[in-house]
């Protein structure tokens, strides 16, 4: 009974955000093209809600969301940081590159946070995530040992610790 | 004025985007292995191509276009990490190895050490 609800959600929010993509995309407002975009955007949210709305929970998607907003920015700003450490190797003539592979846990649970840490470690340059176990280890290849610095100075580092906030796993980053 | 402001901007960005898409190019061509090849293009593309859409979005002013460009950037995003993964996988899988410091030293000694023999031989 419970499950049928969260069900309904899922369907209602993947309808939603798939037809304001449709309405963004078309750029038109008359009636062939809005009932067209309902009938494409209810077929597909219907047979994919279940994998386009991972959490099922209503308040927990929402809360996640949001937090998830706030996450990108700090994302990106690590991002340009590590860039320029990588375009400096780059550009450097001796070349100070020292590869290897480092391990570290992050504590975290699901797959979701996990791939999602999985995608920003790989985003930020210096550092690509080669495989993850199930219990939460990282295998990350990096490109010398100061750009993984970050990962390393604690359990969990930082950037799992703010993954794990944004999917409510683990308590807020304090500094 | 303000055209000429909005002008500058953009052409701030579209040189900041070239700058990384040119040094990932460069480090595709400088890098030893597969590995440390990836960390180039795959990451230094994401963040010039994004530097690049941005300076467009500013260009344009806020429209439908914009919104189209600000959803490539998000698209951009979330694939190219998953791109690069799929890639170190497969090298993994066909057995590449990797490129570390010790190995290039061992293999350079190596190298002058047999030189060496050879010119005790012929010498």
């Amino acid at each position: 009974m419970e499950k049928r609800s969260f069900g309904g959600f899922s369907l209602l929010i993947s309808f939603v955000v798939l037809y304001l993509f449709w309405i963004l995309n078309s750029g038109r407002l008359e009636l062939l093209y809005l009932s067209m975009g309902v009938i494409c955007s209810f077929a597909i949210a219907y047979i994919f809600h279940e994998i386009f709305v991972p959490i099922k929970e209503p308040k927990a998607a929402f809360r996640t969301a949001f937090r998830f907003l706030l996450y990108i920015p700090w994302l990106f700003y690590q991002i340009i940081l590590a860039n320029l450490d990588v375009a400096k190797r780059v550009l450097h003539p001796a070349m100070p590159i020292d590869p290897q592979i480092i391990v570290f846990p992050s504590k975290l649970k699901s797959e979701l946070s996990m791939t999602t840490l999985g995608n920003s470690i790989t985003l930020t340059p210096g550092t690509i995530t080669v495989d993850i176990d199930p219990d939460g280890t990282f295998y990350v290849h990096c490109i010398a040992r100061e750009p993984a610095e970050f990962l390393l100075s604690e359990v969990p580092c930082e950037m799992a610790t703010r993954v794990g906030y944004v999917f409510g796993e683990l308590p807020r980053w304090k500094k | 004025m303000i055209e000429a402001i909005k002008l500058a901007i953009t052409v701030a960005f579209l040189l900041a985007g070239s700058f990384f898409l040119v040094t990932g190019s460069l480090g595709i061509v400088r890098f030893p292995d597969t590995y440390s090849r990836m960390h180039a293009a795959g990451k230094c593309d994401t963040l010039g191509v994004s530097l690049m859409l941005i300076g467009f979005i500013i260009y344009q002013g806020l429209d439908l276009v914009s919104v189209k460009l600000i959803l490539i950037i998000l698209f951009v995003f979330f694939t190219g990490p998953v791109a690069v993964n799929a890639i170190i996988r497969a090298a993994i899988n066909s057995g590449h190895k990797m490129w570390t410091v010790e190995g290039w030293k061992e293999w350079k000694k190596e190298r002058i050490e047999s030189s060496e023999g050879l010119n005790d031989t012929s010498g």
